[in-house]
């Protein structure tokens, strides 16, 4: 089932998906003076790509929530590294992720951003009472290699998986809440509402091309949804027809774009891109 | 060389955001109160068209609801703030709230209402007693999911107003507003214009927590003003 790999290094050897990431701050937030929100992170190891984005909630209660959004995917990133390294091939690593994915993993995680945000605050602000809610935020995270997919979510944002014919779907369907309210690491037992699957790519051509995680301001921007969803496939053929680099260039512009004639919220985006459309 | 790619996905847009009063034009309106209250809300409409243009992101859309004698709406499908003009009403008959508890509630059903909508906000003006069962309406209204995050906020017009009533609809006692006098009146539905500002651009909030919070240091104060109805 799997192929024999070598332990997870640094991303010394070639990735089977490469990323590409932007983030801009949101008109609302430009005209109030609000420092952006959103925070992305991305880690490589050999042949396994990790990456994540996170949204800070942004009002009066959550003051440092900006913060709260670079912890959230730098803990995501951290925990999923220290997985990876702990396994000596895919094989022990897809059964870990497995087995442990509903509920080892996801307390994993809450409990390093908890650890971070208070370590942080008390150096930062030793004369200000800790609340986990000043930092509240969300957290979107994936980690793929060429055989199979994990991906976690707590709170809004949307993970998106596209097939090779271009057909889109969300790797994670989550309750729809409405209006501005989301599930939040900083809530109690925030683990219980971190939604996660793994997916196996049983053969080459049934592994999606890109995969697309973005905070809610993105989503959030576009008429519908079938307007948003279709971003999965223009990436995917913009990238085959132009190249990763050059999309990479414009990923900021379009996202300001974006933001501007939609949400007016802050938005953060990383892809994932298979090798298989980057050389096509 | 930066090339012209079209920006990937389809046609952008901004959130609705709609707003609808909800008026009691019932006979113990009549005179003054009613006078009043079509002047305020022609009052507000400027400073809405000043609040959406500060706000682009956020499509503000206005209707309005009428009941007395049963419910209709003045106009049901939402007009945007730059289209929408007040025509004064008049007062007769009862106070059927159960009845415009129960046409707003078919507008709050997903659809027509958009899941990427922002925090409705509902503005009820009444100066007395519900004559119809408004209970069973209520709840149902109440019960729906934007019926859950609407910002809701009542005007309590004169001293016969039922305040338990209107603290029903509001979910907080706090946010029925007292108005018994016009000066008040004209005061509390300015206030509760504002409304929008808060809910154009909000920011998340944690599940569980309160919905959108409302910033009730601003209510004006009314209590030295004379002349109570």
């Amino acid at each position: 089932m799997f192929q024999a790999m070598p332990m997870f290094g640094n991303g010394a050897m070639d990735l089977t998906f490469s990323p590409i990431s932007a983030r801009v701050r949101g008109a609302n937030h430009k005209k109030t003076g609000i420092r952006c929100q959103d925070n992305y992170g991305i880690r490589r190891l050999d042949k396994m790509l990790i990456i994540a984005v996170a949204d800070g909630h942004g009002s009066s209660d959550c003051k440092y929530s900006d913060i709260g959004s670079e912890k959230a995917v730098n803990s995501f990133c951290d925990i999923i590294e220290k997985i990876c390294k702990s396994c000596s091939d895919l094989e022990q690593l897809h059964a870990l992720l497995s087995r442990n994915k509903d509920d080892t993993i996801p307390t994993k995680i809450c409990d390093e951003w908890n650890r971070k945000i208070e370590r942080l605050h008390k150096k930062a602000h030793p004369d200000e009472d800790f609340d986990r809610l000043l930092y509240g935020s969300t957290l979107l995270g994936l980690a793929v290699c060429d055989q199979f997919v994990f991906a976690a979510q707590l709170g809004d944002g949307d993970i998106l998986s596209v097939a090779a014919n271009g057909s889109t779907d969300r790797l994670i369907v989550t309750e729809r809440i409405l209006g501005t309210e989301t599930h939040s690491l900083s809530s109690d037992s925030a683990w219980i509402t971190m939604y996660t699957t793994i997916k196996y790519f049983p053969a080459v051509g049934e592994t999606p091309v890109l995969f697309m995680l973005s905070t809610d301001g993105m989503a959030n921007s576009y008429a519908t949804d079938e307007a948003f969803l279709l971003c999965g496939k223009d990436y995917a053929d913009s990238i085959q027809q132009y190249g990763l680099e050059e999309v990479g260039k414009k990923l900021k512009g379009w996202l300001t774009e974006t933001t501007e004639g939609g949400s007016g919220d802050d938005i953060a985006v990383v892809l994932a891109v298979s090798e298989a459309i980057i050389r096509a | 060389m930066a090339k012209n790619i079209k920006r990937p996905g389809g046609e952008l847009a901004s959130r609705p955001l709609h707003f609808i009063w909800i008026v009691d034009r019932s006979g113990s309106m009549h005179g003054e109160k009613i006078q009043t209250l079509n002047f305020a809300i022609r009052q507000t409409i400027p400073d809405m068209r000043a609040s959406a243009d500060d706000n682009p992101n956020a499509q503000l859309l206005i209707r309005s609801l009428k009941f007395s004698t049963g419910a209709q709406w003045i106009n049901a499908t939402p007009i945007s703030v730059n289209d929408f003009e007040w025509n004064d009403l008049d007062a007769d008959g009862v106070t059927d709230l159960g009845k415009a508890c129960e046409l707003l509630a078919e507008q709050l059903k997903i659809p027509p209402m958009s899941e990427r909508a922002l925090p409705p906000v509902l503005v009820l003006l009444s100066d007395g007693q519900p004559t119809d069962n408004y209970k069973k309406s209520l709840d149902e209204l109440k019960a729906l999911p934007w019926g859950k995050k609407a910002v809701k906020v009542a005007i309590s017009i004169g001293e016969d107003a039922d305040d338990n009533v209107l603290a029903e609809f509001t979910g907080n006692r706090e946010l029925v507003l007292p108005a018994d006098n016009p000066q008040a009146l004209v005061k509390m539905i300015k206030w509760a214009s504002t409304l929008v500002k808060q809910v154009s651009a909000p920011s998340s909030k944690r599940d569980g927590d309160a919905p959108v919070v409302v910033d009730m240091d601003n209510i004006p104060d009314v209590s030295s003003d004379a002349d109570v109805w």
